[in-house]
């Protein structure tokens, strides 16, 4: 995933909750979304970075990320015992 | 149709936040007012945002970021009863334009405000990411606010928050949040006993300040109580530091608390000493037993909405340390000499506790202070701002006017 593209798609998505119009708001972009959206639908969502934040941050964890700590944590006993 | 609707978004879990609401809702309940509550689930990640697919991919690139523009959205589909008042909650339930809103509010989103930098410097987010994240919400925020009929803040800390951040004008709604007063264990005071750390482990909790401490103190005995996260970090470093009080007085902030948690970072071996011991989740009994051996309860935590630790604290007769930049916690203990602020360092709080050790009288004095204290916030009616909030807002009267009763 391209950082450039990342970046651009954290622009785009908060323009258009504000109801403003973006830069970014182009036919490759919208390309883009849809084409990792793809991509993800054929496998596990990249969650490397997330799991150490899933498993120290304080507050409310969207669900995801208490997920992947849960499975963690069930991983981690099992190679445990 | 109710008087009253809370909305409150279902994150899946039952913290203190939900034991508050719960307390507010039974005091309106109590005097009348029939109360319901609205709620949508405020934790999944949905396949489309702003009529664009959402990739999980990119999710989980920011999922703060993601979570909260999800659940601007969701907020704007409520459809709530205009003659209804509208208690909001948590963020972003702040953003529903109703002209009939009490906003309750204890903090905004913070890692995209007052948290924001030490949450780029603690790892969490690449800094550019985070930064276009933050000023994205901002913006959202800043142009969405709505006409609120009445701002409560949990704490003048938040109330000077959201001046600072969105021109508002809030009243403090400060609740008794904690337990009532407990005379039994005020009563067993012990100035000799351990400092106490009651949190859980969690960035930015900061107990690994409190488990420094504990290692600088060397006269002392220091416990801390609460799971979380960032226990093995915690231990990790008490442990590297166990045999080098010094060391742990020279520790920085990005090896204390400015950092993702992973133990392995740490580096060192060591062993924990047994003056200090890092003891997990507990029972409450157990809780409640921790407090009865306490001398004095550290609250280490960084710029906190409110401060229920400190609350517990004097709930149970026993004086608090905090740490300058504490927030909500500082706000509590200033003023009440019941208390010591010092700074966010290790040897200034073990500095701290040892004096208190070393004034039993000081110790004594403080901790009767602080039932006191909890005494007096028990006996105000603290729902009484909040019970005219609603009654102001479902009159029409405008916030500060005069209701016909």
């Amino acid at each position: 995933m391209e950082p450039d593209s990342v970046l651009q798609a954290v622009s785009l998505f908060g323009a258009r909750l504000r109801g403003h119009g973006s830069d970014f708001d182009t036919p490759a972009l919208h390309a883009w979304l849809a084409e990792q959206a793809a991509a993800d639908a054929g496998g596990p969502p990249d969650e490397a970075g997330w799991r150490a934040r899933a498993r120290t941050v304080d507050g409310r964890l969207p669900e995801p990320a208490r997920r992947a700590a849960r499975g963690i944590v069930r991983r981690l006993r099992g190679a445990g015992s | 149709m109710s008087d009253v609707v809370f909305l409150k978004p279902d994150f899946g879990v039952q913290g203190g936040f939900e034991l508050l609401m719960d307390r507010c809702r039974a005091a309106l309940v109590e005097r009348g007012i029939e109360v319901s509550v609205e709620t949508f689930r405020a934790h999944e990640a949905p396949d489309h945002l702003a009529g664009l697919p959402l990739p999980r991919s990119l999710w989980f690139r920011h999922p703060e970021y993601f979570s909260y523009l999800a659940n601007v959205e969701r907020v704007d589909a409520l459809r709530i009863d205009p003659g209804t008042v509208v208690v909001t909650t948590q963020p972003p339930t702040y953003l529903l334009d109703h002209p009939r809103v009490v906003a309750l509010t204890y903090h905004q989103a913070r890692v995209f405000y007052e948290l924001s930098e030490a949450y780029i410097a603690s790892g969490y987010s690449p800094s550019a990411l985070h930064r276009e994240a933050t000023a994205q919400v901002r913006l959202i925020d800043r142009l969405r606010l709505p006409a609120t009929h009445t701002w409560l803040a949990g704490s003048a800390e938040v109330a000077r928050r959201l001046a600072a951040t969105w021109d508002v004008a809030a009243d403090v709604f400060q609740a008794n949040a904690q337990e009532p007063p407990d005379r039994e264990v005020a009563e067993q005071y012990d100035p000799a006993g351990p400092a106490l750390c009651v949190s859980r482990h969690a960035w930015p909790k900061r107990t690994e300040l409190a488990a420094l401490a504990g290692i600088c103190d060397t006269a002392g005995r220091t416990e801390l109580v609460g799971g979380g996260g960032r226990q093995p970090y915690v231990e990790a470093l008490a442990a590297r530091f166990g045999g080098d009080p010094a060391g742990a007085a020279a520790a920085t902030d990005e090896l204390i608390w400015l950092n993702r948690g992973d133990p392995a970072a740490v580096g060192g071996g060591g062993t924990v000493p047994d003056r200090v011991r890092v003891r997990g989740h507990l029972d409450r009994a157990d809780v409640v037993d921790a407090f009865r051996r306490a001398s004095v309860v550290v609250a280490p935590a960084h710029r906190e909405d409110y401060g229920l630790t400190v609350l517990e604290a004097f709930a149970f007769g026993r004086p608090v340390i905090v740490c300058r930049d504490g927030g909500g916690l500082v706000e509590l203990v200033e003023g009440t000499d019941a208390g010591l602020v010092v700074e966010p360092r290790p040897q200034a709080i073990a500095d701290a506790v040892a004096s208190l050790r070393d004034d039993p009288e000081r110790a004594r004095a403080m901790a009767e202070r602080a039932f006191t204290v909890a005494t007096e916030l028990e006996a105000r009616d603290d729902i009484a701002v909040l019970v005219d909030a609603v009654e102001r807002a479902g009159a029409g009267v405008p916030a500060g006017g005069t209701v016909a009763r």
